[in-house]
């Protein structure tokens, strides 16, 4: 338990928590920007409250989603320059929330961005020190500490585990059966219309045996990222390239979790200041030699 | 080295607490997922639900609906839609999947399942 907990509040620097905030807004706002919530809130007439929609008497109006779509961007833009982060960083969480609401009120639930809202819990929580560096009128602090590692470590955590529960309901309710099943292929035929891709993998028994192995056993072993750094160079491309594949086969968009999956785990500064190295003008011999 | 809030022990466990219980309760608080995703075995059937409405000056037809979709409430939504209907009737339509042979698809079956009108249900015998 002393190990867990030392290992969550590590330190780790305010431009990294910078990062992180910085990726989790922007990929915020794009995904607010790109869905239609207005026109979805007025083809669904039927409302099946999910959770916390249960405090709307009826669908939200078309007109409630635009409002809430427009607010949304722009808080979340707001709080990826750092401006005013108590404010901006919860009103873009609630006005995604609400939208996701509409979205899972129609019958289904989506888990799609359940994990960037998980880790913007964590970015609200961790207070100013989000906007501790790389923010437009911020103390641009070189600080390092646990003010910084807790709030990154904990959203790892949080993704770590929730690869590993995906796989977890797997055993559960299917067992072994999951692999060596036609299950796989029903998912892929059980389309409106198969692509290319799709028909692909399921007319092929040996190769959708084998896809659904590889799947099971990533999400079964993700939570080894936490602690084999070195793993993270395979398990992530693993799982973004699993996820690239649902979508272009079954068009299940999971962008959102791979995306959050990638700005948390990615060492930002690190890259930034490889980027500078790297872009920087190389002195000609005559300004070396001044 | 800047410390951690002492607020932020707490909140953890309370966090972390929360996804562990939604995964194995299994509840679904989202975002607190209980990551059911693809969790339970597919097989060769797959059933799906429509209704066919009735209305004084339309008729639609096949209209996607879920499984649990109750006759008032359906019948409240479509009045709000297409004017006051005269009946609804919920089929069940199960579709055999090909099984690699595309040129030769089964023809979907449909069952009824209620037929509901203003006065009230009628199950299917």
């Amino acid at each position: 338990m002393r190990r867990a907990e030392n290992w969550i509040f590590a330190p780790e620097t305010a431009r990294r928590l910078a990062g992180v905030r910085i990726g989790l807004c922007l990929l915020l706002a794009y995904r607010l920007a790109v869905r239609d919530y207005d026109a979805f809130a007025a083809r669904h007439v039927r409302f099946l409250p999910h959770f916390y929609m249960d405090v709307f008497p009826h669908m939200p109006s078309p007109g409630l989603a635009s409002v809430l779509q427009a607010l949304g961007i722009a808080a979340a833009l707001l709080a990826a320059f750092g401006l005013a982060l108590r404010i901006t960083l919860p009103v873009a969480f609630v006005c995604a929330l609400i939208l996701d609401g509409i979205l899972n009120s129609a019958g289904r639930v989506l888990v799609r961005d359940a994990l960037l809202m998980l880790s913007l819990i964590l970015i609200i929580a961790a207070g100013r020190a989000a906007g501790d560096a790389w923010a437009v009128r911020a103390p641009n602090r070189t600080g390092v500490g646990a003010r910084y590692g807790w709030p990154i470590r904990t959203a790892m955590l949080v993704i770590a585990l929730a690869y590993f529960f995906a796989a977890f309901q797997k055993w559960r309710y299917s067992g072994f059966a999951w692999v060596t099943s036609d299950n796989l292929r029903w998912i892929l035929y059980a389309q409106p219309h198969p692509n290319g891709l799709a028909l692909f993998v399921a007319d092929r028994p040996l190769l959708a045996h084998l896809l659904a192995a590889g799947a099971l056993l990533l999400e079964t072993c993700f939570p080894l990222i936490l602690f084999v750094p070195a793993l993270r160079w395979l398990l992530i491309p693993a799982a973004v390239s699993m996820h690239v594949a649902i979508q272009i086969a079954l068009r299940l968009d999971y962008s959102a979790q791979w995306l959050t999956l990638v700005i948390v785990f990615v060492n930002w500064p690190v890259v930034v200041d490889w980027v500078r190295r790297t872009l920087a003008p190389v002195p000609t011999p005559r300004e070396s030699a001044r | 080295m800047l410390e951690a809030p002492r607020y932020a022990r707490p909140f953890v466990v309370v966090f972390v607490g929360m996804l562990v219980v939604c995964a194995l309760a299994p509840l679904n608080l989202w975002p607190f997922s209980n990551w059911e995703l693809f969790s339970r075995l597919r097989d060769p059937v797959v059933n799906s639900w429509v209704a066919v409405v009735s209305a004084h000056d339309v008729r639609v037809r096949d209209l996607p609906i879920g499984p649990h979709t109750g006759c008032n409430a359906f019948l409240r939504s479509v009045t709000a839609r297409f004017g006051p209907a005269t009946g609804v009737r919920i089929y069940r339509v199960e579709r055999l999947l090909p099984d690699g042979d595309e040129s030769h698809p089964a023809l979907p079956y449909r069952t009824l399942v209620v037929a509901c009108a203003p006065r009230g249900a009628r199950a299917s015998s």
